[in-house]
């Protein structure tokens, strides 16, 4: 099979697990988004070794990757195949699986009984009912399946329009998805969600064809989009790129969760049922943020880099001052992390607004390490919810005693996202670091590093609140949900040491290929 | 025969296209307004067709084929389908939109008025950055009343607090940005066109997913009641 | 133009008669559009409606009685429908009504002069209404200020943004240079600030929706409220007034905006005849289109005018918009 085909793969095999999720009983659906995740990620992973030394592979004019597609390849890939892993646990096995419908009851319990709208009986055993049921079951896997074949198409098409109808699929079916507990809290969330995300695609759009009109002139109409041509281009209109460059930021950024475009993510993510949650904070938020880069790209090569750099080190600011104080009041452990999605996500565009390839090369390591972790946290607070029926800080306790396994591997996971070594946030934030020194850019750096510390502050406060307090509560025994919750987490966390503390060297120069893409110099 | 030499003429085109431009941002100016929801739905309707008017109009000029197909998808799927979807899925038809709107009308037309020259002058501070491509007149005067669409579809969200005026506000945006690709970035990609709509579609059937589920959980069309989430 | 079908109409008018017969027209023409319009009316709302000349016996009939003055009332009340009858006399000469060449006195003024002397006609109404202590006239005239401040900016935005499109404030040369040039009739800027117009004469004239001007309601009443107190000649005046004001606002609408054909192009006579005549034919079309819109609407409750009005605000600052920045 030549890398074309696994392009082809990457989209077509999460299609054909949408298509079986929906015609097939509950045993069937479970199977085909595993292995349509595993396949993904395997696919991902051949694609990523094959671009890691530069170069991009194509299947025709529709689909083509490079360094850079490869590295969010395997974040959103290794998320898709975790998250199936982990929906299994959290759903409960099958239809057929006995006591774990229970749990199932219990989450909607939870999820009742967290947006306050528990009071009605009738209301609550509905919801119940709902949750078990074999409608709630498809609509979750099928819509899983669409959702991260939306992303991944949106990873390896080369035409911007067409990422650009990804992404908006991504969109609305995430907000289904977001929508699917059937609570009051949901059907807000998702509401903010739609309607927030979909007026910063419109302006996306827009920014996609303010492009065309600058490429144009210098490629044709037939190649004005396509994104191997246009990251090579030179000689376009500078006015024109810019106006493009801003509305690309403001429109891809509103779902990247930028400040101040943000504000429909912490509703989004904590509302969501937890896997989604995991796959909008790890995978979206970078997928979005790749399009941004794509049109970064084009703007350094014909505007020069102190524009761009400027524009995303503003809202990189922006974001990550934002998030670190609301980081200190939260009482709901997904808000908490949604939160910190914003805060990793500033920690990026300031890495990218620094520009230099060292800081290049840490905002893709810290693109590939906060899906890892954030994945493993939300993963970790699914547990917790299940295991104690809320997800409000106040309402846990010796997280550690009653879920030994998920409470220590969430520990790890808080500790990551808190840039503590020997994790591969602690490398990746080094290196931003290091490349704002290297770059002159010594007051950035210290707002970084001031900014970053209030939000560990809050981060690590709430948590040890939730995971070392002694029990207070008793919640029944030690005990966990499910052992398919467990080892997606324990992935994560494998995946985190590993690349902080000794990453292969294939990935590391994946990261370094797809840095030197971003610095505009790549001759090829 | 003077008809048919003025109807030909350059200036012409792009009064025509510019007219109805301006048209589809007076819809927006009623969308403000509109206090049912039958009559939102209306104002899309007649929104869209103006939108397929242009496109039509410009293909017409250009001899352009693609747009013709443009037009007609614009046609069926903007004031058939989408309304229709709409307007399935909210089987409350009749209901009373009024109360939505964050101040009185008045202010609301003045803030979209100066929204709307914003855009203007966006549009023509563009034209003056940007070398636009084997573009006539007509192209580049119209990107001043699309922008002003757009900016005026965002304030027709912000200010009206019911699920169904955002809902045309967005869909408003995206008359605003099809506008824009037929008048200025023509010869796009057919299939990207293509995919747009089939984009559209999906949208139209989401939105009205979520606000029918809105309208089961609060038994309202207004969003003042979404504040249960803050912080 | 050898063949001339008559010897008097082959004359040659000195420019002062064609101005004579300009303000003639508007003068006795006025009362005619009236009652094809009302009987226009009526036949789309099924009634027999009153002969087309009814509003000369009214005005006949009026003449012949004796005018009453209200207790406490000034001079004031028998000046104002004097002082707005002349004012409707004076603007025919400032507009374009039946030539297309400027007449001697259309340099009098420009087209806000003749927009300020309009104004100055209804001031004077509106001053004699308040001075009869009637309480429906005087919320009449309160009401016709209040909505008449809303009104005027309108006005003002439409003359200026036609002002910028032709490059000069001179109803005539106005009116030729959209004559002139196909494309300037359908230049957005020109379409917006004709409908804005049109929204304007819709209000000022006193029609649904702004006011249902053959109603007997006082409460819902503007324009027709400030005649309340007036009898007699004083009051024929009135009626008269306000004909000729719709007429008016009727011919610039049509010769300045919409349809500026059919004027004379020479002093003959005839030319002069058959430009009275499509005047005539033109006011008549349009007076059933604003019979028709008074059918096919309702009328606003009061403080939704202000919305009307900053609707129709917002079209004429649109086509000024429009215009500045080179779209129009």
């Amino acid at each position: 099979m030549s890398a074309g085909t696994w392009l082809i793969g990457i989209v077509v095999v999460p299609v054909m697990a949408t298509v079986l999720s929906y015609l097939f009983t509950s045993v069937v659906r479970r199977v085909a988004t595993v292995v349509s995740g595993l396949v993904t990620l395997a696919l991902s992973v051949m694609v990523a070794l094959r671009v890691a030394d530069g170069g991009r592979v194509a299947a025709g004019a529709l689909f083509g990757a490079d360094s850079l597609s490869g590295i969010f390849l395997l974040v959103t890939a290794f998320l898709y195949a975790a998250t199936a892993i982990f929906s299994i646990g959290y759903l409960g096995g099958s239809r057929g699986m006995g006591g774990l419908i229970a749990q199932r009851g219990q989450i909607a319990q939870a999820v009742w009984q967290s947006t306050g709208a528990g009071k009605d009986g009738d209301n609550e055993e509905a919801s119940r009912q709902w949750a078990v049921s074999d409608r709630f079951d498809k609509r979750f896997f099928t819509g899983i399946n669409i959702f991260c074949g939306a992303m991944s198409a949106a990873l390896v098409l080369s035409n911007l329009s067409l990422v650009w109808v990804a992404i908006e699929i991504t969109t609305v079916v995430s907000a289904l998805l977001v929508s699917l507990e059937d609570t009051d809290g949901a059907s807000e969330a998702a509401w903010k969600y739609v309607i927030i995300a979909s007026m910063g695609l419109g302006l996306s759009l827009l920014g996609v064809l303010v492009l065309y009109i600058a490429a144009v002139p210098v490629l044709g109409s037939s190649h004005a989009l396509q994104i191997g041509y246009l990251v090579h281009v030179h000689g376009l209109a500078r006015g024109t790129v810019e106006l493009a460059f801003v509305l690309a930021v403001i429109g891809f950024g509103t779902k990247m969760g930028l400040a101040p475009m943000h504000t429909w993510l912490p509703d989004a993510h904590s509302e969501a049922p937890t896997p989604v949650s995991a796959l909008l904070s790890g995978s979206l938020l970078a997928v979005s943020f790749y399009v941004i880069l794509r049109f970064e790209q084009v703007t350094i090569l014909n505007v020069g880099n102190v524009f761009p750099h400027d524009v995303l080190f503003v809202f990189g600011v922006l974001s990550l001052l934002i998030a670190a104080l609301f980081l200190l009041v939260q009482r709901d452990v997904k808000r908490m992390f949604a939160y910190s999605s914003v805060e990793h996500m500033g920690i990026i565009a300031i890495g990218a607004g620094f520009g230099v390839p060292i800081a290049l090369a840490g905002v893709m390591l810290h693109v590939v390490s906060h899906g890892l972790a954030k994945g493993t946290a939300f993963f970790g607070a699914g547990s917790f919810k299940i295991k104690f029926g809320t997800k409000d800080i106040s309402r846990i306790s010796g997280g550690l005693t009653a879920l030994p396994w998920s409470g220590s591997l969430l520990l790890a996971a808080v500790a990551a996202l808190s840039a503590l070594p020997p994790f591969a946030l602690f490398r990746s934030e080094f290196m931003i670091v290091d490349g704002g020194l290297s770059a002159g850019q010594d007051l950035g750096v210290v707002v970084l590093l001031v900014l970053v510390t209030v939000a560990f502050a809050g981060l690590s406060w709430n948590t040890v609140k939730i995971i070392l307090s002694p029990d207070r509560l008793e919640v029944a025994g030690r005990q966990e949900p499910s052992v398919w919750m467990v080892v997606p987490m324990l992935a994560g966390v494998v995946g985190l040491i590993l690349l902080g503390l000794h990453p292969p060297a294939d990935f590391m120069r994946l990261v370094d290929s797809a840095a030197r893409e971003l610095t505009g110099r790549v001759a090829r | 025969m003077a008809a048919a030499t003025v109807l030909s003429s350059p200036s012409t085109f792009t009064s025509v296209v510019t007219l109805f431009g301006v048209g589809v941002l007076v819809t927006e100016f009623l969308m403000l307004r509109a206090h049912l929801l039958r009559s939102q739905v209306r104002l899309y309707m007649v929104q869209s067709f103006l939108v397929a008017a242009v496109a039509l109009v410009t293909g017409i000029e250009q001899g352009n084929s693609g747009l013709y197909v443009v037009s007609v998808l614009s046609f069926i799927i903007k004031v058939v389908i989408v309304p229709m979807v709409i307007l399935r899925l909210m089987s409350v038809d009749s209901a009373d939109l009024s109360q939505s709107a964050i101040m009185k009308l008045p202010s609301m037309l003045y803030i979209a008025l100066v929204t709307a020259a914003c855009g203007f002058f966006i549009g023509v501070s563009f034209r003056t950055a940007s070398v636009i491509g084997r573009g006539t007149a007509a192209s580049g005067n119209a990107v001043s009343v699309d922008i002003a669409i757009v900016l005026v579809a965002f304030i027709l969200i912000v200010l009206r607090r019911d699920v169904i005026s955002q809902v045309a506000g967005f869909f408003s945006l995206e008359n605003g940005v099809t506008l824009f690709s037929v008048s200025v970035a023509r010869n796009m990609p057919f299939i990207t066109e293509v995919a747009t709509f089939f984009d559209l579609l999906v949208a139209a059937v989401v939105f009205g997913l979520l606000m029918r589920l809105h309208h089961m959980k609060t038994r309202t069309l207004s969003t003042h009641v979404l504040d249960r989430l803050k912080g | 133009m050898s063949g001339r079908p008559g010897w008097c109409f082959a004359v040659n008018l000195s420019t002062y008669a064609v101005q004579l017969i300009q303000v003639m027209t508007v003068l006795l023409l006025a009362p005619l559009l009236s009652g094809a319009i009302a009987r226009f009316e009526a036949r789309l709302q099924g009634r027999r409606g009153p002969r087309v000349l009814q509003p000369y016996y009214d005005l006949w009939k009026l003449f012949t009685k004796e005018t009453l003055r209200p207790n406490g009332s000034s001079t004031l009340f028998i000046a104002g429908p004097v002082v707005a009858f002349c004012c409707y006399l004076i603007v025919p000469m400032l507009i374009p009504v039946l030539t297309s060449f400027p007449l001697p006195l259309g340099y009098m003024g420009d087209i806000l002069g003749g927009g300020f002397i309009l104004g100055l006609g209804g001031f004077a109404v509106a001053l004699s209404a308040a001075d009869t202590q009637s309480p429906y006239a005087q919320l009449g005239s309160s009401r016709a200020m209040s909505f008449g401040a809303l009104g005027e900016p309108i006005v003002l935005f439409v003359v200026f943004s036609v002002g910028v499109i032709t490059r000069t404030d001179l109803p005539y040369a106005m009116a030729a240079t959209i004559r002139l040039s196909g494309s300037a009739m359908l230049a957005p800027a020109h379409v917006l600030a004709a409908i804005a117009f049109f929204l304007v004469v819709l209000s000022e004239t006193g029609r649904i929706p702004v006011e249902t001007h053959s109603g007997t309601l006082e409460l819902g009443m503007i324009d027709e409220a400030r005649a309340f107190e007036h009898s007699g000649p004083a009051m024929a005046l009135l009626t008269w007034g306000s004909a000729m004001k719709q007429m008016i606002l009727y011919t610039i609408l049509i010769n300045v905006f919409v349809a500026p054909w059919g004027l004379a192009s020479s002093t003959s006579a005839m030319a002069v005849l058959l430009a009275v005549l499509s005047l005539l034919g033109k006011a008549l079309v349009l007076g059933c289109v604003f019979a028709g819109v008074d059918d096919s609407f309702a009328k606003l409750r009061l403080f939704k005018i202000t919305e009307y009005l900053a609707g129709s605000f917002l079209i004429a600052v649109l086509a000024l918009l429009v215009y500045l920045v080179g779209v129009g």
